[in-house]
């Protein structure tokens, strides 16, 4: 963990707030337990969020809304565009996710969150968003599955 | 296959299902336990290189309930929380009649630091201020970065406010507890396109415990407080707004004798400061800060401090207006595997105005500072996992009146290891400190040469951390050449020595421990030849499905009496859904909580009373409502 240590104190200040190994491997819990297979195809309108995932071999980041597998929701802008867009394809995608409690609870199409709650990261899928979509988490995803708001 | 083996086989089966569910369940954990420790703002803002860190991590302060920063002060070794003669936070003060003693803990917000200008240290004012606003907080010994500090410190504390990518949308907080205690506060957060905004109100209305002494009038520190807490970012540029009211009884006050007929003191306080990066190397930041004070205080024998003014004065109705203007460039470079750091700052105090009831407007000789620093420091990373740092700041302070001008010269040298687990770090410094303006008026004839302090400092820490547990051991080691407070009939020098053990052992996500032990000897320090402090706490937090719980005990004794003192702080907190908790909290719920002497002095005998032993924390119950929108 500290090998990067003082490579972390020279680039001080340049950082972003996300850090990208455990973001990525976070992120990688979440598509899986989505069902989601490489490569998978993401759309996410913020920088912070693409400049991680364009590390990731499994991500392809695409910039239109109907070609992605999943949609991740950071903004209100990104809200916005998920709620006007009508629809899934056949196959149930692009499936809506979202990185805050209240773009969940305001958005009918996302299916779970990523969020953070009290210093504390929180994890939330909606099994009856879920079965819109056709999508059975794993079990070992069952203590973050809650059947609605 | 049997049907012995098939039932062999399929309870074999359903022990790994059934097995392997927690593991799985719990590499999630550990996964999302992962992210949350990596992106937690603080590691965004730990800079190893400022020195001794006690870090309130925003997931610790959450644990704890902490709704003040008089919270999170009473828990830090060494400084601790303590209050002066006029009810003020000021944890150097020693009970004596000194205006005040920590102005050389330097106190910011989002890395900008906040001061009172002419009357001191932002700790004066913000030194127990609601949290609401803050995410985390770090206290770092000794002298941190020169690229931060204007001005010398013994302690600095930055305290980062929450991020509104993180935590959009409205909150609203609703405190009431013992004596018509409540609090109220206000926040709401929001990211836009290109930047984020976030504004954070918050009422107190604090109705503490009086101080009986001796009269028909007890003594009383109850306060009210207003502040705004607003700023707005993008990716390079940085503006924050507050504003603070403050109506205070201001417990003894001016009275020598802690027999006021009346004590209060008023404040209005703005600051706003912008920062810019022109680019990856070159900053510039710009601060205001603004006060007004209001004084009124009167006795049946003449006041504190107002020889200089007038001898017999027994009532004073005062207002004072003071301004703060402080300006940085800074430069950073990195050239192989120097880390470079390079800047100037300035810094101008004026006492805009003065005036005495009956006396109008009063001029003064001495009112303007000037302060101009200079700073280089280079991080020289030695191998991947070794630094060594080196930084030198003059200091001069120009000051109007025919007072005199200070030159100050601050060294500090350092040695870091970081390694996958363990972690050493080393300073060696020089550091200088000059009078305030306030001391100097107060505590000084202005004509009297006040040579500035030097502190010699040698500090080591060596800590451990794995997922689970974190050990630091920490030894300081100072000296004080020419102490600012002086010591009556000192034999020398004040030196101190403090060690600090901490361990902390996360047995899971839901379940911490944190502790630690303290001890401190001095020599001459508050006109004692030796003086032991020894403390510790022990904090212990659960999470059961919707409750958390949480109970933290603060110990201390000291070789003045060798008394205990005993505060117990437990809270019980009901997260109803996402957007509610309530919460029951209970403060120095022993009653029993450290106290320091309030000293009096009779002018009339012309002989010391007995000290007032005071508390600054007070036992209370609190009941508290969260909801967030």
């Amino acid at each position: 963990m500290k090998r990067y240590f003082f490579v972390f104190l020279l680039l001080l200040g340049q950082l972003h707030a996300l850090e990208r190994e455990s973001t990525l491997k976070m992120y990688g819990v979440i598509f899986e337990a989505l069902g989601l297979k490489a490569p998978i195809h993401l759309y996410v309108n913020d920088k912070e969020y693409r400049s991680v995932f364009r590390h990731s071999p499994d991500i392809e980041l695409v910039d239109v809304f109907e070609k992605s597998d999943i949609v991740l929701v950071t903004t209100e802008e990104a809200l916005e565009l998920a709620r006007r867009k009508k629809g899934q394809n056949p196959e149930g995608k692009p499936i809506v996710f979202a990185t805050d409690y209240h773009f969940l609870k305001s958005c009918e199409k996302a299916v779970g969150a990523f969020y953070w709650r009290k210093g504390r990261s929180q994890l939330l899928f909606l099994k009856k968003r879920l079965e819109r979509h056709h999508i059975t988490v794993p079990e070992r995803y069952d203590q973050f599955v809650i059947d609605e708001l | 296959m049997p049907k012995n083996k098939k039932r062999v086989y399929g309870a074999l089966c359903l022990c790994l299902v059934l097995g392997g569910m927690p593991a799985h369940a719990q590499s999630v954990e550990s996964v999302m336990q992962e992210y949350t420790q990596k992106n937690d703002l603080s590691q965004k803002t730990i800079d190893e290189n400022k020195g001794h860190l006690v870090l309130y991590s925003r997931e610790q302060l959450e644990n704890m309930r902490a709704k003040t920063l008089r919270d999170v002060f009473k828990t830090t070794p060494v400084i601790y929380y303590h209050e002066n003669r006029f009810g003020l936070p000021d944890p150097l003060t020693s009970g004596a009649f000194e205006p005040y003693r920590s102005n050389f803990i330097r106190l910011y917000i989002d890395g900008v630091e906040i001061t009172q200008g002419w009357a001191g240290s932002g700790l004066v004012l913000y030194g127990d201020i609601n949290i609401d606003f803050v995410d985390h907080i770090e206290f770092y010994y000794a002298i941190p970065s020169f690229e931060t500090s204007v001005e010398p410190a013994y302690l600095t504390i930055f305290l980062y406010s929450k991020d509104p990518k993180r935590e959009g949308g409205g909150k609203l907080g609703l405190s009431g507890g013992s004596r018509g205690y409540n609090a109220q506060t206000f926040s709401y957060a929001k990211q836009e396109n290109e930047f984020t905004y976030m504004m954070n109100v918050a009422h107190t209305k604090e109705k503490r415990e009086k101080i009986p002494n001796g009269t028909s009038l007890p003594l009383s520190r109850d306060f009210e407080t207003t502040q705004l807490f607003s700023h707005a970012k993008s990716d390079d540029q940085a503006f924050h707004l507050q504003v603070m009211k403050k109506n205070a009884d201001s417990l003894a006050g001016l009275s020598y004798d802690a027999t006021p007929e009346a004590s209060k003191m008023d404040y209005l306080n703005v600051h706003m400061d912008y920062g810019v990066d022109f680019d990856a190397n070159w900053r510039a930041q710009f601060t205001y800060d603004w006060l007004e004070k209001e004084v009124y205080a009167k006795d049946d024998a003449p006041l504190l401090y107002m020889g200089f003014f007038s001898s017999a004065l027994q009532e004073l109705d005062a207002e004072a207006t003071t301004s703060a203007y402080t300006g940085e460039l800074t430069y950073h470079e990195t050239v192989g595997k120097h880390r470079i750091a390079a800047g100037v700052k300035g810094r101008l105090k004026q006492l805009d105005r003065l005036n005495v009831q009956g006396e109008g407007d009063i001029a003064l000789g001495f009112d303007s500072e000037a302060i101009t620093s200079v700073f280089f420091q280079d991080q020289y990373a030695l191998a991947e996992n070794q630094l060594l740092t080196l930084g030198v700041e003059g200091i001069h302070f120009g000051r109007n009146g025919d007072v005199e001008d200070d030159n100050l010269m601050q060294f500090r040298l350092g040695y870091i290891y970081g390694g996958e687990h363990w972690t050493y770090k080393t300073y060696l410094y020089r550091v200088m400190f000059a009078l305030d303006p306030l001391n100097r008026y107060l505590g000084y004839a202005l004509s009297e040469s006040v040579p500035a302090q030097k502190t010699l400092g040698f500090t080591q820490e060596l800590a451990y951390t794995d997922e689970k547990q974190y050990i630091r051991l920490m030894l300081l080691l100072m000296k004080d050449e020419d102490g600012l407070v002086q010591n009556p009939g000192a034999a020398g020098d004040t030196k101190y020595f403090f060690s600090v053990l901490n361990y902390d052992y996360r047995f899971d996500v839901n379940s911490k421990i944190t502790s630690q032990i303290y001890y401190a000897e001095y020599k001459n320090i508050f006109g004692l030849n030796s003086l032991e402090d020894i403390s510790g706490f022990f904090t212990f937090f659960k999470r059961y499905e919707a409750l958390d719980f949480y109970n933290g005990v603060v110990w201390h004794r000291n070789s003045l009496d060798w008394k205990n003192y005993w505060d117990w702080t437990s809270s019980v907190t009901w997260n109803v859904d996402e957007d509610l908790t309530l919460t029951l909290k209970g403060e120095n719920l022993l009653d029993k909580a450290k106290e320091t002497d309030l000293y009096r002095y009779d002018l009339s005998s012309g002989s010391f009373l007995s000290p007032l032993s005071i508390s600054p924390i007070d036992r209370r119950i609190m009941l508290e409502l969260e909801y967030m929108f």
